[in-house]
């Protein structure tokens, strides 16, 4: 286990969680510095999600213990989660349907940012300026006016961040960011992400099956499976790892993964 | 976006002002009194829809509500000799506590479970009012117990209009007041649907795991919304009984609660003009089938049934659909 | 002390039995097809009538009043399947519109037995007179009867549920609508036998209150709510846990009405729940479903 250093803001203690007899999360520890892009892979079922997920508090943890910003956030309700810093996104496309973007946008703004006793009558200017910072980060001023419900799957998953960006949290937490998007849309989803890791003073960690996406984004990655990490490095030495190749990426990938990353050395 | 919202709201509002020239033109009390019934439903379930509509909350505790508001004033009424001017704030207070004891007590619960609670607490609110037959206080002699019992209470007065004005602006005085309570109810719930709360309260319905990690704690905002539909819901109870001069358990039958939740129903829930379209085709059709003396019923539940089956989103609904440049919620 | 105490069990044998019958219906028909049945009071008054009328009119032995309470209960839920939920399965807002339209129905239904028999209530042929000491106590033979129908239904409901291929259909679809119809069970002709079984279970049940009370058109109002309460309080859906449940509440509301009032039986009941629902929201036996998206 890796010791806990001065700038680590997020960090994971031998955490648990068993569903049943399933243990979804086996005994896994993280540690997340502060303004890095950590990107975490893994087959379907490794408990990438369910690792999500009791960060922010949507389940409890069975064992283990998570600290954030030194406090101990491991019985945190959800929606504490969001004043303390802590922003997710999920991995289907949730948001509220029935109120426009913009209206979704404020009222993360709002109720995300600190602890609200009792709600004013409006939003107040910072809101709204928040509020603002993130349609224009992920660019979706224009359709600021519509239903959520109506948007296109992109603009979905643009709506989440913007959401979550809204909050104005420092770890920020992608559940698939680019899941079902076609290459196209995944080359604007990078671009914006790192127009946010530039612009925003935010800690990022992203879930993606989609290698090219992980190679262009993150500084390091881990990979679970059946619930433990088998991986944690830099990226370019995923596809050197034998058990990575054999039970995620397989040669073929492995291989073109070698290739990008070289690549991405090159333009470096 | 904005401009169409206030445009209906504009429209709502005129629509109200031009029921209060009615009087002059036809100030018939049969006419009046089933037009100040209408406002009464229209600002109850109004309340109503903020709370299973907008909030997305299954409650079937709105009539129990609106009994507390009306057993309130008119226990302060009979009991303590309070006009019902004083008694009906009151017993607006009383509901938004009551209710917030509800809240408490059901809102842990989601969905289903939390209608087959509510309904519970009301039919067990009734059923002990049916069995109070211990004397509370004595009226000349005249035993009175605490609720009125199976019988209700009925002996308070109303709000005078009829020895300030005289004998026949008894119905217009209240009419009026009726359709102030209605525009009142109606303003407040317009402004906390568009305020953050309103937002709060739509993002839970729509999606409560994301809106727990947005920071928005369901049991408070629930128990909030609640709560504070709770104010007008009462305020009418209230009135009702110093309107009718009485109460009694019969505002808890379920055949009650069905004819509001139809009218919720048939205009679509959670639609700005919901509650009053409802309302006023639920009050027309009772008007059409009353003289079938024990068939209205039998027509009431199954125009309910059918309607609902035929058309689940209301009139609201359908219309949106046959002109779909009109949306409002 | 050994009287009332047996008193109470005696109590809560017919009681608990009665609401387990009922629960049944109701917990199957939310575990198959996420349907609160607000009709189940209606139908069970459908189904006293139906014993009554049998044996008056049609001059048939009084035990067969029971059969015929359930084919009329069966054929309720046939009507209500048809009239009701086969359109509206799986569309928006299901779940709140199918209450309206059950409670839509039973009015409707309440109404028209007030017109054709008259509100004014009517003896349930269904009965045994007399009875026997046990330990001092009277027991009436009535109880034994009640009873012994309780038991020889949960038995029946057993065999079928877990011995008959309709049984697995049930129970496969149960446990999820759309795996189930995946593999091929139809799910249509489920959902029309689950219904069945509901009303005849409503009917049943309807029988013996009345036989305990009498017949009327609201006989089943109270006890569907009871009934009710009994489903949440034990996880809607789980019928084990119903009725384990049924007894157990019939118990709290016997020995509340024996040691306190018979009228806060039902209140006290009540406030149990809320309590048991405050400590396990999703019932006794429920697992708490999380929430994912
Ligand atoms: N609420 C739950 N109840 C029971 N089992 C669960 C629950 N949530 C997740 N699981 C199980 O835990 C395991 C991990 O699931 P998780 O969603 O975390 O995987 P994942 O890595 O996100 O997969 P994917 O790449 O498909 O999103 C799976 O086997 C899943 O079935
Ligand atoms: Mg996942």
């Amino acid at each position: 286990m890796r010791t806990e250093t001065d700038d680590t803001l997020l960090s994971c203690e031998n955490i648990v969680k068993r569903y049943g007899a399933l243990t979804a999360v086996d005994r896994l520890s993280l540690q997340v510095r502060a303004g890095e892009v950590l990107g975490i892979g893994g087959p379907n079922g490794a408990g990438k999600t369910t690792l999500f997920d009791m960060i922010s508090g949507v389940t409890k943890a069975t064992e283990g213990r998570i600290v954030f910003k030194s406090r101990d956030i491991t019985r945190l309700p959800p929606h504490k989660a969001s004043p303390q810093g802590l922003a997710r996104t999920f991995q289907l496309n949730a948001a509220f349907d029935s109120l426009s973007v913009e209206e979704n946008v404020l009222c993360s703004a709002y109720f995300g940012r600190a602890n609200i006793l009792f709600p004013q009558l409006r939003y107040p200017p910072a809101t709204r300026e928040a509020a603002r910072a993130a349609l224009s980060t992920t660019g979706l001023e224009a359709a600021h006016d519509r239903k959520a419900g109506s948007l296109t799957v992109l603009q979905r998953k643009q709506l989440m961040i913007a959401c979550a960006l809204a909050t104005r949290p420092s770890v920020l937490l992608l559940d698939e960011p680019v899941g079902g998007l076609n290459v196209a849309e995944i080359d604007q989803t990078i671009e914006m992400i790192d127009k946010v890791r530039n612009e925003w003073p935010v800690t990022i960690i992203l879930i993606e099956h989609v290698m090219r996406f992980l190679v262009a984004l993150c500084d390091r990655i881990v990979i679970m499976h059946h619930g433990r990490k088998i991986y944690e490095g830099p990226i370019s030495g995923l596809a050197g790892d034998r058990q990575v190749v054999e039970v995620y990426l397989g040669e073929g990938a492995a291989r073109r993964l070698r290739d990008a990353a070289e690549r991405q050395a090159c333009h470096a | 976006m904005m401009t169409t919202t206030r445009q209906h709201v504009l429209l709502y509002f005129s629509l109200l002002i031009a029921l209060a020239l009615v009087p002059a033109v036809d100030s018939s009390r049969y006419l009046l009194g089933q037009l100040t019934l209408f406002l009464i439903w229209v600002g109850v379930v109004t309340q109503w829809n903020l709370v299973f509509g907008v909030a997305g909350i299954f409650s079937l505790a709105q009539m129990m509500v609106f009994a507390i508001g009306g057993y309130v004033a008119a226990m302060l009424a009979t009991h303590l000799g309070w006009s019902m001017w004083a008694g009906v704030p009151v017993a607006g207070l009383a509901a938004v506590l009551a209710s917030t004891v509800i809240g408490f007590a059901t809102l842990r619960q989601r969905g289903a479970y939390v209608a087959l609670l509510t309904l519970a607490l009301a039919c067990a609110m009734q059923a002990l009012i049916i069995v109070d037959t211990d004397c509370f206080s004595l009226d000349d002699g005249v035993c009175l117990t605490l609720t009125g019992g199976a019988s209700g209470l009925s002996r308070f007065g109303d709000f005078g209009f009829r020895e300030w004005f005289g004998y026949s602006y008894a119905t217009i005085g209240n009419f009026y007041l009726a359709l102030l309570l209605t525009a009142l109810g109606s303003a407040f719930a317009f402004t906390v649907i568009n305020s953050p709360l309103g937002h709060a309260f739509r993002a839970l319905r729509d999606n409560p795991v994301c809106a727990a990690a947005r920071g928005i704690d369901r049991v408070k905002y629930q128990v909030m919304v609640f709560s504070i539909s709770a104010f007008f819901t009462g305020l009418f109870g209230g009135f009702y009984a110093g309107h009718y001069k009485a109460i009694g358990p019969t505002v808890l039958d379920i055949s009650t609660l069905l004819f509001l939740l139809s009218a919720m129903i048939v205009g679509g829930v959670g639609r700005f003009w919901g509650p009053l379209l409802g309302c006023a085709v639920l009050m027309f059709f009772d008007e059409l089938v009353k003289d079938l003396v024990e068939w209205r019923m039998v027509g009431i539940g199954l125009f309910t049934a059918v309607f609902v089956v035929v058309c689940p989103h209301g009139i609201v609904g359908l219309c949106e659909r046959l002109a779909p440049r009109t949306p409002l919620r | 002390m050994v009287g009332s105490i047996l008193q109470i069990l005696v109590s809560t044998l017919t009681l608990g039995g009665i609401y387990a019958i009922s629960a049944i219906g109701l917990a199957l028909l939310w575990g198959v097809m996420g349907m609160l049945n607000m009709a189940q009071g209606a139908l069970m008054a459908v189904g006293a009538y139906a014993s009554v009328y049998a044996v008056a009119q049609l001059g048939i032995p009084w035990m067969l009043g029971l059969p015929a309470a359930v084919i009329i209960g069966g054929i309720c839920g046939w009507l209500l399947f048809f009239a009701s939920v086969r359109w509206m399965l799986g569309s928006a807002g299901y779940e709140t519109n199918i209450i309206i339209v059950t409670v839509g129905f039973a009015i409707a239904v309440k109404s028209l037995l007030i017109i054709a028999f008259s509100g004014y209530p009517k003896r349930q042929p269904f009965t045994l007179e007399g009875g026997f000491q046990l330990a001092g106590t009277m027991v009436p033979y009535q109880t034994v009867l009640i009873v012994s129908v309780t038991l020889t239904l949960m038995l029946a409901l057993t065999a079928i549920l877990y011995k008959t291929r309709m049984g697995l259909a049930i129970r496969a679809t149960a446990q999820g609508r759309r795996a189930a119809a995946l593999m091929g069970v139809p799910a249509e002709r489920v959902f029309l036998q689950v219904m069945m079984i509901c009303g005849a279970l409503a009917a049943i049940s309807g029988v013996l209150v009345s036989s305990i009370a009498n017949v009327s058109p609201a006989l089943g109002d109270d006890a569907m709510l009871k009934v009710f309460i009994i489903c949440v309080v034990a996880g809607l859906g789980n019928i084990p846990g119903t009725i384990l449940v049924s007894f157990l509440l019939a118990l709290v509301e016997v020995t509340i009405q024996y040691a306190v009032a018979s009228k806060w039986g039902f209140p006290v009941m009540l406030c149990a729940a809320i309590l048991i629902l405050i400590w396990r929201p999703a019932g006794i036996f429920g697992n708490e479903r999380i929430a994912r998206n």
